[in-house]
């Protein structure tokens, strides 16, 4: 019996060790990608996606290209110019996605998904209607957000490779919407606040859904790939929190002190495992006097939190895939891409 | 009051070359599409979250789309 | 539902409406007095006078935007800023002066080698002149995008200013 004890005692505190491994695991930065030199020069990255051997593929906005980098950050090529024309891009292009060999740029402005082969070149456009700043891709199918006809609030619409619509999803409120009757005048309030970001597992086939400003708990809400509702699970907030009603009048009286916190986006891990990338904003009166930037890793499962981690405020999280962290950040002022490696 | 007479023609012209100017200017191609009312505001708020990944600036971006948004298409 | 209406179309005719009326009290101005320097010659000198290598950046501040694309922020901001940081990392650049339109003529007499880029339009419909020597090297209307950075750099970079 005492034997017994004996061999569990350090299991128990190697046990224990590894659980505040687990908590207190950083993110570790692997590359940084980001100069004042030409190639290297970034202005609003929107979109940051690796191929399997590695090569790092970048979107970016405010300069109206696509580059191609090696695995070690080395740049190989640049493609796109601003402008409506064959290889041009608008200002506002973003999420790039790759799936089977193929690079996937959502061009909000020219309407239209523009293919890119490995090499940059643009093998055709996808005609797509629609100006929102979002595009996920399950096999033949695109996901992209969208407003309800006369109604503000958001739903999910998917389209097939040809970019023709085949049906629509997503019916739910946050919970500070119910029991509200909607007036014309608060509809930019009711757009601005039943914004939803989404995240697409191509292994699963799945879409999960949550609220950009979620009520009183997170909510994540899953779909198959073909827009029926599987299930939803819920979290608890980081700290007590209550949607400020006060934001759903336009414009807004801010009140002496109020909090705000906002579900920047979703990513899929891997291992059933989602990544949010949350905030906690405190404010008085309308100046955010603390900001704190979290990335958080919920169970797919039971909604249970596994990990927080605060990280910093200049990280723009772009996107998750094998246990790897695509963003964007300024460092010394200057825009750079980054890599991170996700080791929960 | 001959000095009128020349007014009127001035005028005349003025509103005449203000005309064709006009017509070019409404007529001229702009290099940039521009969303219309009904896509504006959808399209601004993403344009502020993929812009302003601080959410403070991310705030005032919103609250400045919704500002134009009344001011424009209302 | 709320109105769907054309945004273009509204916005130019508003923006046609108030340019008449923006030129009829400017001419009534402009015969009256003068537009005064914002910086003084002297103080530009004084600025450079320690350099060789000196961009003048001519048109930011005075930057018309029509107000109405990308929430009312200019969305060259962030290529103003792309250019600022390109031009400070390539040779033969040592200082960078950003300057507002009615600065113009100030440096146009300056005893040293200027390159100007002069921003005069609108953001979708710049005009940027790239100048060298007192002549124009590169003239061009657009958007300042990347592909136009890039030869703005070649200009500055490759080409050393003499």
């Amino acid at each position: 019996m005492i034997k017994k004890k004996v061999l569990l005692l350090p299991i128990l505190i190697l046990v224990f060790l590894a659980f505040n491994l687990l908590l207190e695991a950083e993110l570790k930065k692997v590359l940084s990608i980001g100069s004042n030199q030409p190639d290297y020069l970034f202005m609003t990255v929107t979109g940051v996606v690796l191929d399997e051997e590695g090569n790092i593929y970048v979107a970016d906005a405010g300069g109206s290209f696509i580059r191609k980098y090696n695995p070690e950050g080395v740049f190989i090529k640049e493609v796109g110019r601003y402008g409506q024309g064959p290889g041009e891009f608008s200002n506002s292009i973003g999420p790039l996605l790759y799936d089977g060999q193929k690079l996937y740029l959502k061009d909000d402005l020219n309407y239209r998904i523009a293919v890119l082969d490995k090499e940059l070149n643009i093998e055709n456009y996808i005609k797509l209607k629609g100006l929102r700043a979002s595009l996920a891709k399950i096999d033949n199918l695109f996901y992209q957000i969208s407003t309800k006809p006369g109604e503000p609030f958001p739903q999910v619409e998917i389209y097939n490779l040809k970019g023709d619509f085949v049906s629509s999803f997503f019916d739910e409120r946050p919970d500070f919407f119910k029991g509200r009757t909607f007036s014309k005048k608060d509809y930019p309030a009711w757009v601005m606040f039943s914004r939803i970001v989404m995240a697409a597992d191509r292994a699963a086939e799945e879409i999960a859904v949550t609220f950009t400003n979620p009520g009183d708990k997170i909510e994540i809400f899953f779909y198959t790939k073909e827009g029926k509702f599987k299930n939803k699970i819920e979290m608890d907030h980081l700290i007590k929190y209550k949607f400020s009603e006060f934001r759903l009048q336009f414009p807004p009286k801010y009140p002496k002190k109020s909090d705000q916190i906002i579900v920047w986006s979703i990513h899929y891990m891997g291992s059933g495992k989602i990544l949010l990338d949350y905030w906690i904003v405190r404010y008085e009166l309308e100046k955010a006097v603390d900001e704190k930037h979290y990335l958080l890793v919920v169970d797919r499962k039971s909604g249970r939190l596994l990990h927080q981690e605060l990280v910093s405020n200049d990280l723009k999280v772009i996107g998750v895939k094998d246990g790897m962290l695509f963003g964007a950040e300024i460092a010394e002022d200057i825009p750079k891409v980054v890599l991170y490696k996700l080791d929960y | 009051m001959k000095q009128f007479r020349y007014l009127n023609s001035i005028m005349i012209f003025l509103f005449l070359a203000a005309l064709i100017s006009g017509v070019f200017v409404i007529k001229s191609e702009s290099t940039e599409p521009v969303p219309p009312c009904d896509e504006y505001l959808e399209w601004c708020i993403d344009w502020c979250a993929e812009h302003n990944p601080d959410p403070q600036n991310y705030q005032q971006c919103l609250n400045e789309c919704a500002r134009k948004w009344l001011e424009w298409c209302t | 539902m709320h109105r769907v209406v054309p945004t273009k179309e509204r916005y130019e005719k508003r923006a046609y409406r108030r340019l008449l009326l923006i030129l009829y009290f400017y001419s009534l101005l402009s015969v009256s007095c003068d537009k005064g320097e914002k910086m003084p010659y002297e103080l530009l000198v004084k600025l450079g006078q320690k350099k060789d290598k000196i961009i003048f950046i001519i048109g930011k501040s005075d930057a018309v935007y029509n107000g109405w694309r990308s929430c009312e922020v200019d969305p060259n901001e962030e290529r103003w800023k792309a250019l600022y940081r390109m031009l400070s990392g390539a040779k033969d650049v040592e200082l960078i002066i950003c300057l507002p339109q009615s600065s113009k003529r100030s440096i146009e007499s300056l005893p040293y080698d200027t390159l100007e880029v002069s921003k005069i339009k609108e953001p979708d419909n710049d005009i940027f002149l790239v100048s060298k020597d007192n002549k124009i090297v590169l003239e061009f209307r657009g958007v300042l995008d990347m592909s136009l950075l890039r030869q703005i750099y070649e200009i500055v970079g490759v080409e050393s200013i003499s």
